[in-house]
């Protein structure tokens, strides 16, 4: 059994009213780079934050590192390098003026790897932060994140607002920085596409719960979508694990979910001249698990 | 956490926001100093300097919002708390940085200030620093706490510096409402007195502080509705000018009394014979608890003692004094009145004073008619274009003094007058305190009337020496003077303040006296009082009663270490002319209004008496 880096252990959060967390179970295995699912508002944000220990869980708990978030919060916020989304940094300072504003908080800062950082990641030390680019302003926020070397390094959706090419130059630096030296990186955000080439574990939050938490190459290799005409009388909410069904003239499309012989054999007998089976990319199973009309409406057919 | 780090980044924060302060609290001082150097006198200031410490609590509201403003905004905050530090450490830290920013800013206009003035070789201490400087620190320094607490927890920088301050405020009056026995806003607050008022403005600060360390820590987030936060503003505000009005008025008007008009315009004086007021030398003034009445005893058709004497005949003119009224005594049911009148004639733009006398009307039959005088013109000694008269009356005893001649008088019947003593060119004249008399002890001539006790020789020197007003001559029958268990003190009242000097000893010559303490007008009082100096103050009882323009102040000057105001009185709209305290501690004002009439001349419509409640 693998040693986890992060323990999340029935998490329960609400803003008001708003039941946010509703029992996140996560585990994030040491070394590993976690990507971390959700659409806008699904409390990828909030689950981080009680990671933090910014706040309160009202159930459940965290461990970073084997330490409880609530109760041991600034040695986890030492262990940790966190780039939240969309960061605002003080304006008015110069790159070189927040690096060492920032490397007052951590006893373990290395100067050296920080020179080093910012050479690879172009920043300008004399610029004022105001006057970066968006691009910089996510690199100096990374280079912030990592001063201290740390052993787990959390992003909040840490491309939000980049173009495509800031995006993928972006995501190309924390694979250079991260993959090599063993960090565990916890990567949440909603845009499947760049996570699918970083991550090798994946978790899609969806609606306050973990919906799906496993290796990434698990996941695409268990999820497929078939394409049939149903044969009269055929009932696909017999078969379990369907996650979509979508319909166009007599053909229907369906994605299914830890799929086997089994599940195979089913499907080809309620079609009426065979089916077709392909592989979804990231992006179609996420769609599937959050979006998906989860067998609902199968019995029309 | 580097702390040093910390602060760098604190002061690089604030450091617009403190030039912008700098520049506002510092445009006074400079200004005045210009304004000085420009006259010759140097580039110094004194008084704008001290009127701009007024500003800092002002000023340091805006700098507490500004100095977490920069660290709370949504993203920002997260940024910063999501490193390893102390939140409560880290808002620490920056409270105490920018407090210390703030009370530099404050420190500005002072040590410019001391430095100006040392430099240009000027008074410092006129007005007194001392009297100024601590109570805006202090208020300072609760402004700067509620806003930044507020700040914390609002998240606003305008929204905060407006609840700051409006929470400010509100602890600064709301005390005044409380059976906490606060009635004056300058010595119960600040000067010398350190005692619960200022600690309430510090147990708040503290509290303010604290708040905002676990509202940052609890990421507490009160998200404000600007329209209900105007409301709940203007609610407020308008709760605090209550308070604030009652305590700055707070005598009760227990009647009023609108009296006819008969004789134009005249000082409408309230006198006293053997305790029972006169209005206008032609009524008892008779009142209980709740009301008052007048109880005419000359005839409508007599025009009174001060009109009724011709006051020009051909270049010769008459002046009475007292112009105000006039000294009573009483023999049986016989009611005497005792003036002096002068003669004097015009001689190119100068009054030349020619003959002088002592006159006693007595009241027969609804009107005043003479019944003696004395010849006193050989007083007028000297310079023949100047005429100073005071008058005491001591039981049985007249002094009349004449520039710097006294006459001593007997009437014990009133109708006979008996000059028992004369001295010429013995007194001394009239004399400014000055600043320097604050800082060392000084000697007052003993007035050397040898007919009156040694208090009442006292009471008399000082009054003359300190005790005087635009009419020359008000020196009658109240003083300036306090005794009490033997000691002597006196009040004389300046435009900024009013001041207790002690009587140390006396001898056979002179009074030795020095200064203990003052205590200086509010801005308010300043504003609401036009001049105190130059009207009517009297000490009676321990309480010093001080009247301008249209305003009455009561102050208690038993304690010989602080002055403390009792009561206020204002009457925005009329003019008080005369005051009278009455036997039951009541006070008597007579006043009148004054409207302008079409043209734009003013002319005189109503004239009031008041009885007032004399303050606890």
């Amino acid at each position: 059994m693998t040693e986890s880096a992060i323990k999340i252990e029935g998490l329960h959060f609400s803003y008001g009213k708003r039941h946010v967390l509703k029992g996140v179970d996560l585990e994030v295995p040491k070394g590993s780079i976690f990507g971390f699912l959700g659409r806008n508002g699904a409390g990828k944000t909030t689950t981080i934050k009680t990671l933090l220990g910014l706040q309160k869980p009202h159930a459940g708990r965290c461990l970073v590192g084997g330490l409880d978030s609530v109760t041991e919060t600034l040695e986890v916020r030492r262990r940790i390098g966190f780039m939240a989304e969309d960061q605002q940094m003080y304006g008015w300072m110069t790159v070189d003026r927040i690096i060492k504003w920032v490397a007052g908080f951590y006893p373990n800062w290395d100067d050296k790897f920080v020179d080093e950082l910012a050479e690879v990641l172009v920043l300008p030390k004399d610029a004022k932060v105001k006057a970066l680019s968006k691009g910089q302003n996510s690199s100096l926020a990374l280079l912030l994140a990592l001063g201290h070397r740390p052993d787990i390094v959390i992003l909040d959706d840490p491309t939000l607002g980049l173009d495509p090419i800031a995006r993928k130059d972006f995501l190309r630096h924390v694979i250079e920085l991260l993959q090599s030296n063993g960090v565990t990186v916890f990567f949440s955000s909603h845009l499947l596409y760049e996570i699918e080439p970083v991550a090798d574990h994946i978790a899609i939050l969806n609606d306050g719960v973990i919906i799906k938490a496993c290796r990434t190459e698990q996941l695409r290799e268990s999820v497929r979508k078939f394409a049939l005409t149903p044969a009269p009388g055929a009932n696909f909410s017999q078969v379990p694990g369907i996650l979509d069904v979508l319909t166009v003239g007599d053909n229907v499309s369906i994605a299914l979910e830890d799929c086997d012989q089994a599940k195979r054999a089913a499907l080809k007998e309620m079609s009426a001249n065979g089916m077709t089976e392909t592989a979804l990319n990231l992006d179609e199973i996420f769609e599937a698990y959050v979006i998906g009309n989860r067998g609902r409406k199968l019995s029309a057919h | 956490m580097r702390t040093a780090a910390i602060i760098h980044q604190q002061i690089c924060q604030l450091r617009w926001h403190l030039l912008a302060c700098l520049g506002l609290i510092m445009l006074l001082p400079i200004e005045e100093a210009a304004v000085n150097m420009h006259a010759g006198a140097g580039f110094h200031s004194i008084g704008m300097a001290v009127a701009a410490i007024m500003f800092s609590p002002l000023l340091a509201g805006l700098i507490a919002c500004a100095n977490v403003q920069g660290d709370l905004s949504e993203k920002r905050y997260i940024f910063w708390r999501s490193k390893p530090a102390s939140v409560k450490k880290l808002m620490a830290l920056k409270f105490f940085v920018g407090l210390v920013l703030a009370l530099a800013v404050t420190a500005c206009p002072i040590v410019f200030a001391v430095v100006s003035s040392a430099l240009c070789g000027k008074d410092l201490d006129d007005p007194p620093l001392k009297y100024y400087v601590p109570i805006p620190i202090i208020v300072a320094v609760m402004t700067y706490s509620l806003c930044f607490g507020c700040n914390v927890l609002v998240r606003n920088t305008a929204r905060s510096w407006l609840i700051g301050m409006l929470l400010a405020g509100f602890v600064l009056v709301f005390p005044f409402m409380l059976p906490l026995g606060f009635k004056d806003i300058v010595s119960d607050v600040g000067l010398r007195a350190w005692g619960f008022y200022p600690a309430t403005i510090l147990v708040i600060s503290v509290a303010a502080f604290v708040f905002a360390l676990y509202a940052a820590q609890h990421d507490w987030h009160l998200k404000t509705n600007l329209r209900g936060l105007l409301w709940a503003g203007t609610g407020l505000v308008f709760l605090m000018l209550i308070l604030f009005s009652s305590q700055v008025a707070n005598i009760r008007v227990l009647d009023e009394k609108e009296v006819e008009i008969e004789s134009g315009w005249r000082p409408f004086s309230l006198d006293k014979v053997e305790g029972k007021p006169i209005f206008q030398g032609r009524s008892y003034v008779n009142s209980n608890e709740s009301n008052i009445s007048l109880d005419r005893f000359i005839d409508k058709s007599h025009p009174g003692i001060t009109r009724r004497l011709r006051r020009r005949t051909g270049n010769r003119y008459l002046r009475i004094y007292p112009e105000a009224g006039g000294l009573y005594k009483k023999a049986g049911d016989d009611l005497y009145v005792l003036i002096i009148h002068s003669y004097h004639r015009r001689e190119k733009k100068n009054n030349i004073y020619e003959k002088l006398y002592l006159r006693n009307y007595k009241l027969t039959s609804g009107s005043w008619k003479q019944a003696n005088e004395l010849d006193l013109s050989d007083c007028l000694t000297g310079e023949t274009n100047y005429l100073r008269v005071a008058m005491r009356l001591i039981d049985n005893t007249l002094v009349v003094c004449v520039k710097n001649s006294f006459v001593v008088v007997d009437v014990t019947d009133p109708a006979e007058p008996k000059q028992i003593d004369k001295k010429l060119d013995v007194l001394s004249g009239i004399k400014s305190l000055r600043y320097e008399d604050r800082q060392r002890e000084f000697s007052i001539p003993l007035v050397p009337v040898e007919q009156i006790s040694a208090e009442e020789r006292i009471k008399l020197s000082i009054d003359l020496r300190y005790r005087f007003s635009y009419l020359d001559n008000d020196i009658y029958e109240s003083s300036i003077v306090d005794v009490h268990d033997g000691k002597f003190a006196f009040f004389p009242v300046s435009e900024q303040d009013v001041a207790r000097f002690d009587v140390l000893r006396w001898d056979e010559e002179k009074v030795y006296c020095r200064f203990a303490s003052a205590r200086p007008f509010t801005i308010l009082e300043g504003m609401t009082g036009t001049s105190y100096s130059g009207y009517s103050t009297l000490v009676e009882d321990g309480r010093l009663y001080c009247h301008g323009s249209n305003t009455l102040l009561v102050f208690d000057v038993r304690s010989s270490s602080r002055i403390r105001k009792l009561g206020h009185f204002v009457r925005m709209d009329c003019h008080i002319d005369d005051m009278s305290i009455l036997d039951d501690s009541n006070i008597l004002l007579s006043a009148r209004w004054t409207v302008s009439s079409k043209g734009g001349r003013s002319r005189e419509r109503k004239k009031f008496v008041y009885l007032l409640k004399n303050p606890e």
